[in-house]
């Protein structure tokens, strides 16, 4: 006899559920390509939105903008229920702040004066 | 309901303002006798986003940040507004960027950078040559503003994120170098956006300065800033 699936299905669904941040970078930065030499700080910013730092080296010339790959996970809030009709709330903090530090960038794309994409850098890659 | 509390919050934000102490009355009509620069810095140039994500068992916190240095001059655009809506209420206000040269501008700005109103037993000293420099343009008094941070709430439930600039006012009375009056404001707004709160950076920020500069017009229309300042009675 086959066991129901119902409860393994409501326990994927309620695991997989809920929503999906939204202040993460507006398009995926390990998939979206940019054409060096051509595409401008404009267009990397309408497609992915404003990168998590600036940077300029005065001396290069260069400005460098970096992106994380997806918000930091800085907490978890959850309930529990602690009797008949209470719920207790508990929220526990992962330490992260979400602060841009320079090991967060998952693409870093160099801009020259004028503001043309030079070329890109994957700092996970090149480890 | 979300809306309703968040419109709440955001005005017990601006009665817990009003609730400071405004300028004292001497100071006030040195202030109104004077001539004033008046200068806005946000250095670090960056939006803080912060979200409550909805995961049916459990809620997860998350959070990012976005940099507009270079992108957009805030520090110009809220220096000007401010200094335009002084005049409105009768000050000889100008913005600190028309007084200054390039490098003594710079100094200033350095200043601000190293200023950090949040960190206990702050206080903001401007250099003797930007202090000497105003004086020698007749400028009596300056009003300078440091932001603390621009906070962006989003919601992944459907409403509008809402974006907060706080910042420090310091009034220095150039002659006596001295501040005078110091008191904590904010600016806010709920820019309208479709499915992502970072919608507000599109078109150059077109959403959030509108929004920003919106409240900066409204914090002089409902006399919450002119009654810090002893330019209204409290009391009205």
């Amino acid at each position: 006899m086959k066991k129901p699936l119902t409860p393994v299905l409501l326990a994927a669904a309620l695991l997989a559920g809920g929503c999906a941040p939204t202040i993460g970078n507006k398009a995926d930065v390990s998939t979206v390509t940019f054409e060096l030499g051509k595409t401008t700080k404009d267009t990397v910013a309408g497609t992915l939105g404003l990168p998590a730092d600036i940077t300029r080296s005065a001396a290069l010339r260069r400005e460098y903008w970096a992106y994380r790959d997806q918000p930091a996970l800085t907490g978890v809030m959850y309930a529990v229920p602690t009797g008949a009709g209470t719920v207790t709330t508990f929220q526990s903090s992962t330490g992260e702040t979400g602060e841009y530090q320079f090991e967060d960038a998952a693409v870093v794309y160099v801009f020259d004066e004028a503001g043309v994409l030079l070329d890109v850098r994957k700092p996970e890659h090149e480890k | 309901m979300i809306r309703t509390l968040i419109v709440l919050g955001a005005l017990l934000g601006l009665a817990g303002c009003a609730g400071n102490p405004p300028m004292q009355q001497d100071a006030a009509e040195g202030l109104r006798a004077g001539t004033v620069a008046v200068a806005f810095a946000y250095p670090e140039k960056r939006i803080q986003y912060d979200e409550l994500v909805y995961k049916v068992l459990w809620n997860e916190m998350r959070s990012s940040t976005a940099s507009f240095d270079g992108i957009w001059d805030i520090d110009g655009d809220l220096s000007d507004q401010f200094a335009r809506q002084f005049r409105v209420e009768g000050l000889r206000a100008v913005p600190l960027g028309e007084v200054l040269d390039g490098a003594t501008y710079a100094q200033f700005t350095d200043t601000m950078s190293a200023y950090h109103p949040r960190m206990e037993g702050a206080k903001l000293s401007v250099s003797e040559a930007v202090r000497a420099a105003l004086l020698d343009k007749d400028i009596d008094y300056l009003i300078a503003m440091r932001a603390a941070n621009l906070h962006v709430q989003a919601f992944s439930l459907g409403v509008n994120p809402h974006a907060t600039l706080s910042y420090q006012m310091n009034v220095i009375d150039l002659k006596r170098n001295e501040i005078v009056y110091a008191t904590h404001m904010f600016l806010a707004t709920s820019p309208e956006v479709g499915k992502s709160a970072r919608e507000i950076e599109d078109n150059g920020l077109a959403k959030l300065r509108a929004g920003l500069s919106e409240s900066l017009r409204l914090s002089f229309e409902k006399d919450v800033v002119p009654k810090q300042l002893g330019m209204v009675a409290a009391s009205q």
